[in-house]
């Protein structure tokens, strides 16, 4: 199985509004969620910057969901679930 | 830009043991991109604070009067008579060397110091020196050494105090100390071994030498000043989006026509010059070691540094103004910045004047300031503290 990946917006915007306590979420997971999980940083995602400004920093995104208003909690949540629809496929 | 020379300058010193203060001075003056510069080595007579004063007052003395007035001979002369009088001595005395360098054109100014070294290289040049004579108001003759040329590449420039020349005097290996001739050498001796040293890493050698021949308790206050005149380091320093889309291949052809090192700050300026250059960004995370108060640089294949932007820049400015020495500060992002921006002598800043809409969101819990405002405040640390060139265009 492919492993899920994570990717944490390191954008100014991101970084000032938390999201470099975002990249620690290993310490929160797991052993067996862990290995089935990478996580990588990416540069500003531009989702701050939309028209529509509803969307609120800090950005993640688990595979193709994107989650706003991040936490170590939310992200946790979005990757149980992906890891659910895996196993129920 | 061929012909460009970047004269760096720096000193050594150590001070006389158990003296509390060096009674050496070294003293450079750099006029607004370094049109002209003015060095002066200072020995003032006998040690501790008194010499400091002595030498002080003259290195300053001279410097002023060289960069107001031409005449050499009578700004020599005024120093001369204007230095306070020893009681015991009866003598006012404090030697001097002052360099001056104009474009390439070099004087040298010898009061009673050892003589100059010139190199090219890792040959020793001989140069002719002109003798000024005069008599001071009080009678006492003194005795100029002019000497003038034209500096090129490669040229070393290496003057001390006689802490240095007469180190180890009274040993068996130099009864008479170390001597002009031993230390041109020694001096080219290093340089043939490392043809690229940089001038401080050339006088702490000569320093700690003569501090050896001393048995490592200095004699005497020694002081060494190297100039270097080398090819200038250059840097491209590129931050923030253009205004307008369509300047984004500007910034790549400027990458791929520069010749030297190159950083980027800034997260959307990396996106561009990665789509530009068609290359991938990787972000380089270190999870047991995360700064809540840096972001983590990436990489670019061919880019040298990427950061992101305005906090490590707003951070970098605030390192410049709180600190003159870095090595003792353990390494992040804005220190791998500060590194690179220091070990370059010339900095070209390419700088998108985009706002980011994203920044001006007022609950932004901390105070991000206007890329424009923070890069000037970094150019005019690096221009007066750093002694750096810079050269800034917005695009």
């Amino acid at each position: 199985m492919p492993k899920i990946n994570v990717k944490i917006c390191l954008g100014t915007t991101c970084y000032v509004f938390g999201a470099s306590s975002l990249l620690l979420i290993e310490q929160f997971l797991d052993d067996h969620i862990k290995n089935q999980i990478e996580i990588e940083g990416t540069p500003c995602l531009d989702l701050c910057k939309q028209e529509n400004k509803t969307n609120r920093p800090p950005f993640a995104i688990v595979n193709n969901k994107i989650i706003e208003n991040a936490t170590i909690e939310t992200i946790i949540e979005a990757i149980k679930g992906k890891l659910n629809n895996e196993n129920n496929k | 830009m061929k012909d460009e020379i970047f004269i760096e300058i720096h000193y050594s010193n150590i001070k006389k043991y158990n003296q509390n203060i060096s009674g050496d001075h070294f003293l450079t003056k750099r006029e607004k991109n370094n049109s002209r510069i003015i060095s002066v080595l200072s020995d003032g007579l006998g040690s501790g604070v008194k010499a400091k004063v002595l030498a002080t007052l003259t290195s300053t003395m001279a410097a002023n009067y060289i960069q107001n007035f031409k005449d050499i001979k009578k700004s020599a002369k005024t120093i001369l008579q204007t230095l306070p009088v020893c009681n015991i001595r009866k003598i006012s005395y404090a030697t001097f060397t002052i360099v001056e360098i104009k474009n390439k054109d070099v004087r040298i100014i010898e009061y009673d110091n050892p003589d100059f070294i010139l190199t090219l290289n890792d040959k020793i040049i001989d140069i002719n020196k002109k003798n000024l004579t005069g008599i001071l108001n009080n009678k006492r003759k003194y005795e100029l050494k002019l000497s003038q040329f034209k500096a090129q590449y490669g040229n070393r420039i290496i003057f001390f105090s006689d802490g240095v020349s007469q180190a180890g005097m009274g040993t068996k290996k130099f009864p008479i100390g170390w001597g002009l001739e031993s230390i041109k050498s020694f001096v080219s001796e290093i340089i043939k071994e490392q043809p690229e040293i940089s001038a401080f890493n050339l006088s702490e050698k000569i320093i700690r030498m003569a501090q050896r021949l001393d048995q490592n308790k200095a004699k005497d206050d020694i002081t060494c000043g190297v100039i270097f005149f080398r090819k200038p380091r250059k840097l491209l320093f590129i931050s923030g989006p253009p205004i307008d889309k369509s300047k984004d291949r500007e910034i790549a052809e400027h990458i791929k026509n520069f010749n030297g090192q190159i950083v980027i700050c800034g997260g959307t300026t990396s996106k561009i010059v990665a789509r530009e250059l068609g290359k991938k960004i990787k972000f380089n995370l270190d999870l047991n070691n995360i700064d809540p108060e840096i972001p983590p640089t990436s990489s670019i294949d061919g880019i040298d540094l990427v950061t992101e932007g305005t906090i490590t820049l707003g951070k970098t400015v605030e390192y410049l103004e709180k600190y003159s020495n870095f090595s003792n500060i353990k390494s992040n992002p804005v220190i791998k910045l500060i590194n690179i921006l220091l070990n370059n002598d010339k900095i070209y800043f390419l700088i998108g004047t985009k706002i980011n809409e994203a920044h001006q969101d007022p609950n932004i819990p901390i105070e991000l300031e206007i890329r424009r405002n923070i890069i000037k405040k970094m150019i005019s640390l690096l221009e007066e503290k750093f002694l750096k060139e810079t050269e800034l265009k917005f695009i």
